[in-house]
């Protein structure tokens, strides 16, 4: 190779000075212009556009964020929108009568409430509740003439009405006696009602009377079941308790004493004999299959 | 010419003259220390201006009794050498042979010493990354074992023991190819 091989090694020392005395002989290949002559110049001028980006970046308003803080951002709006769109809609709804759009969402709302309550008292409780509310709404439409969303509104009153004794028979027999004479209280209310909403309308309603009907039975089931006598409630009612919801319907009280002897149960001879609010009692089914104009 | 670190203070207030200065002192170790990591000019010429780039954006981080101000640059150096060693997953000989081919036309003075380089070249890739660190750095940036150790971040104990481990090593080697006998 013709090169120059001075290093002679003894020992180990010897090796890392030969070593060391090799690479100081090597000569390092001098930079270029660009780096020895103007080098500081573009450096200059790279830092002062750092410095600048830099600013630029401090000042600046936005900055995109982050995927996570993206997946976290959307993560928390889903809850809020949903729980933002479900109680506007419920507040929305809650006013809604029969006929109505919004009637719909509210017997939804009514459901699901139904759906995730786990005991059957409470959904005895419920169901009077939503009754109650039904026999409202049923009072808002009470115009003569306005009968729109009545077969909708019946179908659901029934329901109600229907589920609630359906349920009865599933809570335990203490708890059955209360409730039982709660919606004893009830139906008597709520017959008293559509009564004196019978009395406004100028010609009989059928949906209405289908309701009451309905509801007078329900009473007599309940009677039933504290004496086995359909009348012993208003038996008692005449004299105190819920002799207060037949007084209510006083109107019909001549209508559906005519009636009665139409009841074909067997049950206004008995109430006609205690008073006035035996009378209402039954009084509609006659009313009903009369027609006789008691309203 | 003043001491590095009155140049520092000087430039961290914005006195483009002193980091001047501290360009014209350090340039040439900072280049050779990154020319015989990279074997390429083009490269070391890079990260050179990388490194005095860095020096003087952050210069107002230094702090003198830390450390020497050579000692911080040379740190500097090491960092962004390391950057460029994790991007390109492997050092770059093949450059350094083109340059040796490139000036193959000269006289067998410079023929001779463009086979030594290639030859130090190739025995410093046989060593360790920290051993061929303290052997550039002593031997080409010329710093001494203080300025090593607090520029990789070792004692200067440490550095001395690499310094004779890595000397036997390129030794041997040297000696296994008829650099030295």
């Amino acid at each position: 190779m013709g090169l120059v091989k001075g290093f002679r090694k003894s020992n180990h020392e010897d090796l890392e000075t030969a070593a060391e005395t090799f690479v100081r002989s090597v000569d390092t290949p001098s930079p270029s212009s660009r780096l020895r002559d103007y080098g500081m110049q573009r450096i200059m001028a790279r830092a002062e556009d750092s410095a600048n980006r830099e600013q630029l970046l401090k000042t600046r308003i936005y900055r995109n964020p982050s995927l996570t803080h993206r997946i976290v951002l959307v993560g928390m709006m889903i809850p809020l929108l949903f729980i933002l769109l479900t109680s506007s809609a419920y507040a929305f709804s809650s006013g809604a009568q029969p006929g109505s759009t919004l009637y719909g969402t509210k017997l939804f709302f009514e459901r699901t409430r139904e759906s995730l309550t786990l005991s059957a008292e409470n959904d005895i409780k419920l169901e009077i509740a939503y009754s109650d509310r039904r026999i409202s709404e049923l009072e808002k439409m009470s115009d003569p003439g306005n009968n729109q969303g009545l077969d909708r509104w019946l179908h659901e009153y029934l329901l109600n009405i229907d589920k609630a004794y359906t349920l009865l028979d599933r809570v335990p027999a203490e708890d059955a006696e209360w409730l039982s004479q709660l919606l004893l209280v009830t139906f008597d209310n709520q017959a008293a009602i559509m009564n004196e909403i019978r009395n406004l309308q100028a010609a009989p309603v059928k949906q209405i009377d289908e309701a009451y009907g309905a509801c007078s039975r329900g009473r007599d089931q309940m009677r039933q079941r504290h004496g086995g006598n359909p009348m012993g409630g208003s038996q008692q009612g005449s004299g105190q308790g819920s002799g207060s919801g037949s007084e209510k319907s006083g109107g019909d009280i001549n209508g559906g004493g005519q009636m009665n002897q139409g009841d074909g149960e067997g049950h206004m001879p008995q109430g006609s004999n205690q008073g006035p609010g035996a009378e209402t009692n039954d009084g509609m089914n006659g009313h009903m299959q009369n027609k006789s104009g008691g309203y | 010419m003043e001491a590095l670190e009155e140049l520092a203070a000087r430039a961290a207030s914005g006195d483009k003259a002193a980091f001047a200065d501290i360009y014209g002192v350090l340039m040439d170790s900072v280049y050779k220390y990154l020319f015989w990591n990279l074997g390429s000019t083009d490269d070391a010429e890079d990260l050179t201006e990388e490194v005095f780039l860095r020096c003087i954006v952050n210069i107002a981080s230094y702090n003198p009794k830390r450390g020497a101000f050579r000692s911080w640059t040379f740190r500097i150096a090491h960092n962004i050498l390391m950057d460029h060693h994790r991007r390109n997953k492997r050092r770059g000989d093949e450059p350094l042979k083109d340059e040796l081919h490139n000036g193959s036309a000269g006289t067998a003075e410079r023929v001779e010493k463009k086979e030594r380089a290639r030859a130090l070249h190739k025995a410093l890739d046989r060593l360790n990354a920290v051993q061929r660190q303290v052997i550039t750095m002593k031997y080409f940036a010329e710093m001494n074992n203080a300025e090593t150790a607090v520029a990789l971040g070792k004692s200067e104990g440490a550095i001395n023991a690499i310094q004779h481990r890595a000397l036997h090593r390129l030794g041997n080697i040297l000696e296994e190819r008829g650099w030295v006998s």
